[in-house]
């Protein structure tokens, strides 16, 4: 019942839309003026491509920067299609990877401008925000932001060269263990920091075994720190899975949860912060 | 004659399972080397040492609990003269996930989450059973459909508590929907073994009367049988049982299935000689699942549940065939 409800006001939502032209931001008339982000690193770009104004919806966790915190909210990564709709958006930016790619479709099918951004890689960060600026009417902002970020992001390469590389895991969660593998842009971080992920060769974010842990040659690890995640790791650290073996032993690094795993301008910053622990 | 092919039998039993426990000791997604671990000085001695301290507790526990499921699927079995009776159909291993659910929901120590899961696996039993019954006695086919639907209806109450749980908890109920044994901890083991051995006990004290059951409800019952009190008795133990597992474990399913059938199709019906075999033979068959969870995927797992399942549906629709 409420699924129809759902779908027959989507529906007279896309009828309205359906008498705009869509189509590619005309940057004359400044593009779009109402913007709906479904992820926090979409917001983030947003704003730093100076378009924070037009931000009329946010994605549950979207708190950075200050500013973002006091945008209406329209679900966690499961998007209420309706309130979306409801914000009457003529823009809806979506991730490919976390956004469920139903709710997407429906906002499609009701008519709105749904676009979204690819990820999997550094060049994809890249990628999404050359995209976003491109769609928000501001593709010199978005030129000028990326050039910015592959100026930093070279000269971090630059830096590591002709080091030796520390065998690193990126763990997301203790407890299952999971890590960062290959494929992704947290891969990315660490190779390009000058670390050498020890589980590249897996796609994604693999759930490792407690043993595979506990005796992987871990020299780096790099853990994300938040306060909502603090006890689980410290309980791990204390007597759980990485309180054994080579990663007990090995140089911790932790950086910002909300800035090291949203595909967003703040990764070339973890980037950077990586980088130096790598010496 | 019986006297003589049980002992054998059951020194055959404990043989295999030995044998399985030693070769699921020394495989898995990183090498022990066992050479290391008798007399390895040094890293190498301490790394064969640490993963034998990681490995070993896993192992038992995949033993008990493979040995729990397989006891109340024979027990369920042998009670409603049922060869799709198991505690994972019957909605009892279901049951004890929500009561394992609600300790975490209400943040109960880990030591008394087992309690919640008999409770829970104890109600599910005996609400299925109140379901199933049809003029006084238990309908086959309404208590496979009791079964369904209270799968249904623990489902919906763990998506329900997994979405109102935050973080931790909601981790914690996706390893009970999932089934897991990676969490096996030395504390565990011990607190699994007296429930193993008092539903061992139990149901072996109950199994010349299940014989009778075998015969018919009404045939038992003439011949002397409190057959409610024995109902009664071999519900409880397997609800102990399964609840133990799912407190430890997770949702494993199909070793109670899986399990009684094989050992019913080598050794024949006779609850005497058949009751202990389930418990050898479930512990090595869930030891040897797990094993090869470890090992298919390394350095990442592949989930228990997936395993027991790949195997155990086809011989579900196998019997499902053969039922007339």
């Amino acid at each position: 019942m409420i699924r129809h409800g759902a779908k027959g006001l989507l529906l007279a939502v896309g009828l309205l839309f359906a008498c705009r032209e869509p189509g590619p931001a005309d940057p004359a008339v400044g593009g779009p003026r109402r913007i709906v982000a479904l992820a926090p690193n979409l917001t983030e770009i947003v704003f730093a491509l100076g378009a924070g104004d037009r931000l009329v919806g946010v994605s549950e966790y979207s708190d950075h920067p200050e500013a973002a915190r006091l945008i209406p909210r329209v679900g966690g990564l499961e998007v209420d299609p309706e309130k979306v709709a409801a914000l009457h958006p003529d823009l809806v930016l979506a991730i490919a990877e976390g956004n469920a790619q139903g709710t997407v479709r429906a906002l499609e099918a009701a008519g709105l401008p749904v676009t979204v951004t690819p990820s999997g890689s550094l060049d994809a960060v890249l990628e999404s925000i050359r995209l976003v600026a491109a769609r928000l009417g501001r593709p010199e902002e978005g030129r000028r932001l990326v050039a910015e970020l592959e100026r930093r992001r070279a000269a971090v390469r630059a830096r590591v060269a002709g080091r030796r590389r520390p065998r690193a895991l990126l763990m997301v969660w203790p407890d299952p263990p999971q890590a960062a593998g290959g494929q992704t842009f947290l891969n990315d971080v660490l190779t390009e920091a000058g670390a050498e992920n020890l589980v590249a060769d897996r796609r994604g974010w693999p759930v490792l075994s407690k043993e595979y842990v506990a005796t992987a040659p871990v020299e780096l690890l790099v853990i994300p720190d938040s306060v909502e995640a603090r006890a689980a790791w410290d309980t791990a650290f204390a007597s759980g899975t990485l309180s054994r073996g080579p990663v007990a032993r090995a140089r911790r690094v932790q950086l910002d949860e909300a800035a090291l795993t949203r595909p967003g301008p703040r990764v070339f910053d973890m980037l950077e912060k990586l980088a130096e622990a790598t010496r | 004659m019986k006297a003589l092919s049980r002992g054998p039998a059951l020194a055959a039993g404990a043989l295999l399972l030995a044998a399985v426990l030693a070769i699921a000791f020394s495989v898995g997604g990183v090498h022990l080397s066992l050479a290391d671990l008798a007399a390895g000085t040094g890293e190498a001695g301490q790394t064969a040492r640490m993963l034998a301290a990681l490995r070993l507790p896993r192992v038992l526990l995949a033993a008990l609990v493979g040995a729990c499921l397989a006891l109340a699927g024979a027990a369920l079995q042998a009670l409603l003269k049922n060869p799709l009776a198991d505690p994972f159909l019957l909605g009892t291993s279901g049951g004890a996930a929500v009561g394992a659910a609600c300790a975490a929901l209400v943040g109960a120590s880990p030591l008394v989450s087992p309690a919640f899961a008999f409770v829970g696996a104890t109600a599910a039993s005996l609400g299925v059973a109140a379901l199933a019954r049809r003029g006084g006695r238990l309908d086959l086919e309404r208590l496979l459909l009791a079964g369904l639907i209270a799968n249904a209806f623990f489902s919906a109450l763990l998506l329900a508590a997994f979405s109102i749980a935050s973080g931790e908890a909601s981790r914690t109920m996706l390893f009970w929907m999932m089934g897991s044994l990676s969490d096996a901890t030395p504390g565990k083991v011990a607190a699994l073994g007296p429930y193993v051995l008092a539903g061992l006990a139990v149901l072996l004290g109950a199994a010349p009367r299940l014989n009778l059951f075998a015969v018919g409800e009404e045939s038992a019952a003439a011949l002397g049988v409190d057959t409610e009190r024995t109902k009664r008795v071999v519900f409880l133990a397997a609800s102990l049982l399964t609840g133990a597992a799912v407190a430890f474990a997770g949702v494993i399913g199909f070793v109670g299935l899986l399990v009684p059938h094989g050992v019913r199709a080598v050794a024949g019906n006779d609850q005497r000689t058949l009751l202990p075999r389930p418990a050898l033979a479930g512990a090595a068959l869930l030891v040897a699942a797990d094993a090869v969870s470890r090992a298919a995927l390394a350095p990442a797992e592949l989930p228990i549940g997936a395993i027991t399942a790949a195997l155990g549906a086809p011989l579900f629709a196998w019997l499902l065939l053969r039922t007339p």
